[in-house]
């Protein structure tokens, strides 16, 4: 079985052909504007910088959101935005001062407080770049799509708020735009393309894009991060700080897929206050999948599956289609019929492709 | 009334579609835009029977109209359909179709059309009107290349977008959009009212601190926060009315947090803020 991978592996997509395809898409999105992915009516909620850490956790657990821009009510501008990734560091922070995780503590830090601390902490701690930026990322309603897309690229980020403050006496707080509406905007022009850019039909796994064990497609030189249900909920924390990723499979003894457990996760440990009543250490990844489970949130779900899956074999235009899905973050290649995991490809892994980028 | 052509598969015309187009004219609180311009060329096309179409607001223009740029410049936009064969409709895909008029007017005595929308298989007809030809299409959202075949002849409207591929091929491109912008110059809610005639010189007595305030008026209560939305995208839209309002949430004044929410337009789309903001008591 390997060896007939191997064999499909070496009809790798001629590199014209890649180049013509990153031209058509560099094209569509330097003419379309961010203006276009807000849709007709929207909602966006914002938290007030002020607010103590434990209630915006609370807030953003209720409302099933990821993500939510920070408003400083004094300055009357947006700050930053208050991500999976603060709520990990915090409870990580928390766990190594050695005592449970105290309800107090988590109410007197302001939201503002733990900006401030994480820039401290980041001096310690090894972590990508956007860490130390105090400048909140965003983007303006009518700068183009690539400028969008590469934002949100090179800082490393999941959403990018769009912001309408040229010309405006307060800044008007718009839509949160991440990878998936600008693939969905790719997508639906390339739907009919197929004929003029037959890289859309190529099997995924002969385009260098996403992360793979050996020998079935190209690797990005990324080790695919897995782990065992078993294992301790710290440790899955500390792998997506390290790694650097924002999801992690969880497999059986046998390498198949079983659940995937993410950064935005996190915000389930609100549940009854789970997260004060925990030792990190302590807590299985199942139990905090269950958590999860029994929340109410619809966050990262796409027609009531978490993980979404797919083959090596499918088109790349097949897997862009899937990415466009909203709440579709990654996709998990797996072995037919098996479930065993192959690959991840992300939004970011298919962007970073599109643009060239490492 | 209107013009009432002997076509087949007209349904349900003439009085209906007045009282159709009458309730959506005075109507305040209706909540869909008015599209109000009308075209040159609609007594051509018969008016829709109102038991066919949902909704005025799914017809999407062959030509693009841009969202807020220009919108004085902007093509009329046809504000009836007429759905001629309802064969389109129900062999369509999984997707939702949405209704799209393709027209040729530089002449001809055959038009046919062909597009990419079926991998270009196949080639229809266009229905002709004294010098206009057009064809109602129904195509889930998307963007298309399509040609026209004049005569015998393959053309392209230079004044619409068009592409040209690397063999040199000239095919127009049409954006087919599930929903249309709204025309906001054309909403007279937008517009200001006069100020009233009376004067502003009267003073405060102490006796009107002791009157109730006056009754949030009702129109303020259809705001569209609270409502649960599942799907992630859309959120219903709000009312012209609550717009620019600020609301506070129901039971938040004993709590240490408070939840403002406001609804307000940016250009032709609608944002609903939600802010969560301390209280100190």
């Amino acid at each position: 079985m390997p060896d007939v991978l191997l064999q499909e592996t070496t009809l790798r997509v001629p590199e014209a052909d890649i180049g013509r395809f990153r031209d058509h898409i560099f094209e569509l999105l330097s003419t379309r504007t961010a203006y276009e992915l807000l849709p007709d009516s929207g909602k966006v909620i914002a938290l007030d910088s002020n607010l103590p850490v434990k209630q915006a956790f609370h807030i953003l657990y209720e409302q099933g959101i990821p993500v939510a821009p920070l408003l400083d009510t004094y300055k009357g501008e947006f700050v930053g935005v208050l991500s999976p990734l603060d709520f990990i560091l915090i409870l990580k922070a928390l766990s190594n001062h050695g005592s449970n995780l105290a309800e107090e503590e988590l109410e007197s830090h302001t939201i503002s407080a733990w900006k401030e601390a994480k820039q401290h902490l980041s001096r310690q701690i090894v972590m990508h770049q956007r860490q130390s930026q105090r400048q909140l990322i965003h983007a303006e309603p009518y700068d183009s799509l690539k400028d969008v897309a590469l934002k949100i690229l090179q800082n490393q980020v999941a959403t990018v708020p769009i912001i309408s403050s040229r010309g405006e006496s307060f800044p008007h707080l718009l839509y949160l735009a991440s990878l998936s509406e600008i693939m969905k905007c790719i997508c639906r022009h390339f739907r009919h393309s197929s004929v003029s850019l037959p890289i859309l039909q190529q099997a995924i796994c002969t385009i260098p894009v996403g992360t793979w064990i050996q020998r079935i497609g190209e690797s990005n030189g990324k080790h695919l991060a897995m782990l065992r249900p078993n294992e301790s909920l710290s440790s899955a924390l500390a792998l997506l700080v390290q790694a650097q990723v924002s999801s992690i499979p969880i497999i059986d003894d046998h390498d198949c897929l079983l659940d995937a457990y993410s950064r935005s996760d996190i915000t389930s440990l609100a549940k009854d206050n789970a997260y004060a009543r925990i030792h990190l250490d302590d807590m299985r990844i199942y139990q905090a999948l269950q958590l999860r489970q029994e929340s109410n949130s619809h966050y990262g779900f796409y027609k009531g599956q978490r993980c979404q899956m797919c083959l090596h074999s499918d088109s790349l235009q097949k897997v862009m289609e899937q990415l466009a899905n909203p709440g579709v973050r990654r996709l998990f290649v797996v072995e037919a019929g098996s479930n065993r995991v192959e690959g991840i490809i992300s939004l970011s892994d298919v962007f970073r492709f599109f643009f060239s980028l490492a | 009334m209107g013009n009432v052509s002997g076509r087949d598969g007209v349904e349900d015309g003439g009085d209906e579609d007045a009282s159709v187009r009458s309730r959506s004219d005075a109507d305040p609180g209706s909540t869909h835009v008015r599209r109000v311009r009308s075209v040159d060329s609609v007594e051509s096309w018969p008016p829709e029977s109102p038991g066919r179409s949902r909704s005025p607001l799914m017809f999407a223009p062959q030509v693009p109209v841009p969202p807020l740029h220009g919108a004085a410049d902007a093509p009329p936009v046809f504000n009836q359909l007429w759905m001629n064969e309802p064969d389109q409709l129900s062999d369509g895909p999984l997707e939702k179709g949405i209704p799209t008029l393709i027209t040729w007017n530089r002449g001809g005595n055959v038009v046919l059309v062909e597009g990419s929308w079926d991998d270009w298989t196949s080639r229809k007809h266009l229905q002709r009107s004294g010098k206009d030809h057009a064809i109602l299409m129904v195509l889930p959202s998307g963007v298309y290349r399509y040609k026209f075949i004049v005569d015998g002849q393959l053309k392209y409207i230079p004044d619409l977008p068009f592409v040209s591929d690397e063999m040199g091929n000239i095919t127009n491109l049409l954006d087919v959009h599930d929903y249309v912008p709204e025309n906001v110059e054309s909403i007279s809610e937008f517009d200001l009212p006069p100020s009233p005639d009376s004067s502003y010189s009267w003073s405060l007595t102490d006796e009107d601190f002791a009157k109730e305030p006056p009754l949030v008026p009702s129109q303020l209560h259809l705001t569209v926060l609270g409502m649960q939305n599942t799907d992630e995208e859309a959120s219903p839209k709000p009312q012209h009315v609550v717009l620019n309002h600020l609301f506070i949430e129901k039971g938040s004044s004993s709590q240490s947090m408070v939840a403002l929410g406001l609804s307000h337009r940016f250009q032709s789309k609608y944002v609903t803020v939600v802010l969560y903001k301390p209280v100190r008591r």
